[in-house]
């Protein structure tokens, strides 16, 4: 098999009184070409594992490798950043005073680029995104979706064999958030870019092909994600009515649209996804 | 890029270029000064043809310089020497000059001759005296009418031009008559000296035999006397040490405002880190947003100081007492004063931005 992406017992510990083990013994493959998602909620050590997996950090104890390369090994961890990851932050962070088209050429400015070859590739990125006639826009000029498209353009400037993106939609309303999913989506098809998103919503995490569910620093789940549906089933059996339902209880509420009857049947439904 | 962001926060960098460009206009000025009353002198020395110029050993300001009579008449004795003319100098107010050259020559001496007379007749009586082209204009008189010097009057016997223009912005009194109203007699403020031609090869050694046999007399090339002029040396030193002071409150003022960029750009110094920039990149656009300030921020300053210079030249009273030149040199020197100013301030600066650890920094809200 062709790993990108291989972790080992992969551990942080933050502080040194109260320690927070943000990250507790995770084993996790990636492989090349994959579109997938770490979801869980706050604190449950999905954004330190991205930081992990991009050399911005160093684990605790554990393993990980990135491309082939052990990164404990790798002495220049700027090219390294600069060469196979890319990076989509939530807040899109780009340089306020620069257009889009500087923006995009940032991380070329760390290669030896000429001029004219770095704008080329800068223009042609914002072609891919599809913000080719917003080339000359600064941050402030474009929609949230927008800036957050130019940001991945940013991140594939140097072509990444693995791009990084920590909560991409969480700064966005859920019509822009959809469409820089399918951006990542297109991304992953078409460059064949393996792209790990990590969000607290189900909902894009859903969009992806690959879910990996942290809490409290360990993977509780790992699956592929053949049938969105049976996603939509998991989501509603974890609600209030959800549980309700599952315990054999219809609520006082919505007694009368006469769920009684087709009690039986639902729980054995939620019982098996 | 660099640009940009110095442009972001407009005031600062505009109030930190200001700082910086008063200091270095104030370093031209002074270094101007210094370099107009260099040449100023160096044509007083030179003006007459004499080849060395005496002056008193040790002295703190050239107004101070006493020698004897007696020396005078030792050295024109000496077989290398065509002839030696004396010169009393004194700065005295006269009306609305608060500084006016009052030189006592010879009137039949060498030193006088180039002292070419434009309007009137040159200096016969002791009651007499003739003015320079400037200070005539200034006072606006001429032949026939009176200056009043310490309180006696003169008849002005000529109006003169020498090119120089200290001295046509003075006047000349007998000397005789000069020592007596100065208090000075039988002194003289400096000795020109003319050599033979034939001994023209032997100026140095004549210059060493006077100072070996008058300990108290200091001997130069006149064309070398100004830069050793004491009063030279003074405006040098304090050009020196405000040029010092100008770089180490223009270095704290740079350093002060790019600490404040770095600390504003924390997130944004992570983002380019994160993007694969390495360490010595981030070093370098800190360095090169600050050398860019502080390298507008000089030629700000020569511009300035070019002003300076214009409106103390502009200044009637001063009018031929300060006579400055802007040479290349004294931008040059104004230029490497704000480069090295803005290395200074933008060094540490740099270092902290280098320092930043990329997810420490990509967190800072």
């Amino acid at each position: 098999m062709d790993w990108i992406v291989e972790t080992r017992e992969l551990t942080k510990v933050y502080g040194d009184g109260a320690e927070v083990r943000a990250l507790d013994g995770v084993n996790l493959t990636v492989q090349e070409g994959e579109f997938l998602a770490v979801m869980g909620p706050s604190g449950s050590g999905k954004s330190t594992l991205l930081n992990l997996l991009g050399a911005l950090d160093r684990p605790t104890s554990g393993e990980v490798h990135v491309a082939g390369e052990r990164l404990a090994e790798v002495r220049n961890l700027d090219r390294f950043r600069s060469r196979t990851v890319g990076f989509v932050f939530q807040l899109h962070n780009l340089i306020p005073t620069l257009t889009s088209r500087e923006n995009v050429e940032v991380p070329l400015r760390a290669g030896h680029l000429s001029r004219r070859a770095r704008r080329e590739r800068a223009e042609a990125l914002l072609t891919l995104v599809g913000l080719a006639e917003r080339a000359d826009h600064l941050p402030a000029q474009l929609s949230g979706g927008e800036r957050q498209r130019v940001a991945i353009a940013r991140a594939l400037a140097n072509e990444p064999r693995l791009l990084l993106a920590d909560e991409p939609t969480g700064n966005l309303d859920s019509t822009s958030g959809a469409e820089v999913m399918a951006m990542l989506r297109k991304l992953n098809q078409e460059q064949g870019t393996t792209v790990l998103v990590v969000t607290h919503d189900p909902a894009v995490a859903r969009s992806t092909d690959r879910i990996v569910a942290l809490h409290d620093g360990r993977i509780v789940r790992d699956e592929p994600l053949e049938n969105p549906y049976l996603e939509d089933l998991r989501e509603f059996r974890s609600s209030a009515l959800g549980q309700a339902l599952l315990e054999g209880r219809v609520p006082q509420e919505i007694q009368e649209l006469g769920l009684q009857s087709l009690l039986p049947g639902i729980q054995s439904v939620l019982a098996r996804v | 890029m660099v640009l940009k962001n110095l442009w972001r926060r407009k005031g600062r960098t505009l109030l930190t270029l200001a700082g910086i460009a008063i200091g270095v206009a104030v370093v031209v000025a002074l270094l101007a000064l210094a370099d107009g009353m260099t040449a100023q002198i160096t044509g007083m020395a030179t003006g007459g043809g004499a080849d060395v110029t005496l002056m008193q050993e040790g002295i703190a300001d050239m107004s101070f310089s006493a020698l004897g009579e007696e020396a005078g008449e030792a050295i024109a004795a000496m077989p290398e020497v065509e002839w030696v003319s004396g010169l009393l100098f004194n700065i005295v107010p006269v009306e609305q000059r608060p500084f006016f050259l009052v030189m006592g020559m010879d009137p039949q001496g060498a030193g006088i001759r180039h002292f070419r007379i434009v309007e009137g007749t040159p200096l016969q009586a002791d009651d007499e005296v003739v003015l320079g082209r400037m200070a005539a204009d200034f006072f606006d008189q001429g032949p026939d009418d009176e200056l009043v010097l310490q309180g006696q009057r003169y008849r002005i016997a000529g109006v003169y031009e020498t090119g120089v223009a200290y001295e046509d912005a003075g006047a000349v009194l007998p000397l005789a008559e000069a020592q007596r109203l100065f208090r000075k007699r039988d002194q003289v403020s400096f000795y020109q000296v003319k050599v033979r031609p034939e001994a023209i090869g032997e100026v140095d050694a004549l210059i060493d035999k006077i100072q070996e046999r008058f300990p108290d007399v200091a001997a130069y090339r006149s064309s070398e006397f100004a830069q050793n002029a004491p009063d030279i040396k003074n405006l040098q030193t304090m050009a020196g040490a405000v040029s010092l002071i100008g770089l180490l409150a223009g270095a704290l003022g740079t350093m002060n405002t790019m600490l404040m960029s770095v600390l504003e750009r924390t997130r944004e110094i992570g983002t380019l880190r994160a993007l694969g920039w390495r360490k010595r990149q981030v070093l370098g656009l800190i360095l090169q947003e600050s050398l860019a300030l502080s390298l507008a921020g000089g030629l700000m300053g020569c511009l300035l100081g070019v002003g300076l210079v214009a409106l103390i030249n502009l200044s009637p009273a001063l009018k031929g007492a300060f006579v400055s030149r802007l040479s290349p040199s004294a931008f040059a020197t104004g230029l490497i004063v704000a480069l090295v100013l803005g290395a200074l301030g933008g060094l540490y600066p740099a270092w902290r931005a280098m320092r930043l650890q990329p997810i420490e920094a990509l967190r800072y809200e």
